[in-house]
């Protein structure tokens, strides 16, 4: 494959991006939901 | 509501995952390269689900959304909340299409950015939606914030049939559309195993959209409901100081 390293780059740096921000968005609301009452939640 | 997913969420995340290693899988080994652009036309699968998801996906949730809070008979919180977590989601989205497209560029141009009018139109739609979600975090009432939120998204949603045309209306290096095109639509010049591997990639990012949407406005909802309680704790402190019970 010509261009490999580019192409490569190009996929991971997607795939990190997309997984760390839904870790991110996963771990915020977990920690939200550990904050607030049972009560505010529903 | 509830903070915990539900299974048809749950079953969405992991349709997404398979189906975006699928589409990684059938870039990187299935398709061959192209006969004018060689190998880095696997960039494309990427590059443009990705756009689609961005402008036409979630930037048109935010303006509908954001629609149907400023009319007065369908105005809910729902709605502003949608609006924030679809426009989060496309400026992550539309940040990839620039990053994915310009390494693109480096293969295919030589350089990694120019100023053409379909980059530049995009780079503009990605500042306008920046701007958008630091309009949502300034300081008013929550009224006050949504209804101004909510104008904001519909204008810089102008943007988005200024990008789709810009290939049309200016001369520019960005080739045409592939698919999104009136002549295109019945006769795309993609066939095969790599118009399979895009409209897969389709599929992969807009099954990850929806579920990135579901956890993303619940975490807004979460939010909404900490900025009240703590609100709340605030006013309750004032009326004990002043002596009210």
């Amino acid at each position: 494959m010509n261009d490999a390293g580019y192409i490569f780059a190009g996929y991971f740096s997607t795939f990190a991006i997309l997984a760390g921000y839904a870790g991110w968005v996963i771990r915020r609301k977990r920690t939200l939901s550990r904050l607030l009452r049972p009560e505010d939640i529903t | 509501m509830t903070t915990k997913s539900s299974p048809a969420v749950r079953v969405l995340g992991w349709l997404s995952a398979v189906t975006l290693a699928l589409t990684a899988v059938m870039a990187l080994v299935v398709t061959p390269g192209d006969v004018n652009m060689g190998d880095s036309v696997r960039l494309l699968y990427l590059h443009v689900p990705t756009a689609w998801l961005a402008m036409y996906v979630s930037f048109g949730v935010t303006t509908l959304a954001s629609v149907l809070y400023l009319w007065k008979r369908t105005r809910s919180r729902f709605w502003d909340l949608t609006a924030g977590a679809s426009a989060e989601i496309g400026v992550l989205f539309l940040g990839l299409t620039l990053l994915i497209g310009s390494i693109w560029g480096r293969i295919t141009w030589g350089v990694w950015w120019t100023w053409d009018a379909r980059l530049t139109t995009t780079a503009v739609l990605f500042v306008l939606y920046l701007g958008y979600l630091a309009v949502r975090k300034v300081p008013a009432s929550p009224e006050v914030q949504s209804r101004r939120a909510a104008i904001v998204a519909i204008a810089a949603f102008l943007d988005v049939p200024i990008v789709h045309q810009s290939v049309e209306w200016w001369r520019t290096l960005h080739q045409d559309a592939t698919f999104l095109d009136d002549r295109r639509l019945l006769d795309p010049q993609i066939h095969g195993s790599m118009a399979w591997t895009l409209f897969l990639g389709v599929i992969a990012f807009t099954l990850l959209y929806c579920w990135l949407l579901a956890h993303r406005f619940r975490l807004a909802w979460l939010e909404d409901r900490l900025a009240d309680r703590a609100m709340q704790v605030a006013i309750d402190e004032r009326r004990a100081e002043a002596g009210i019970s």
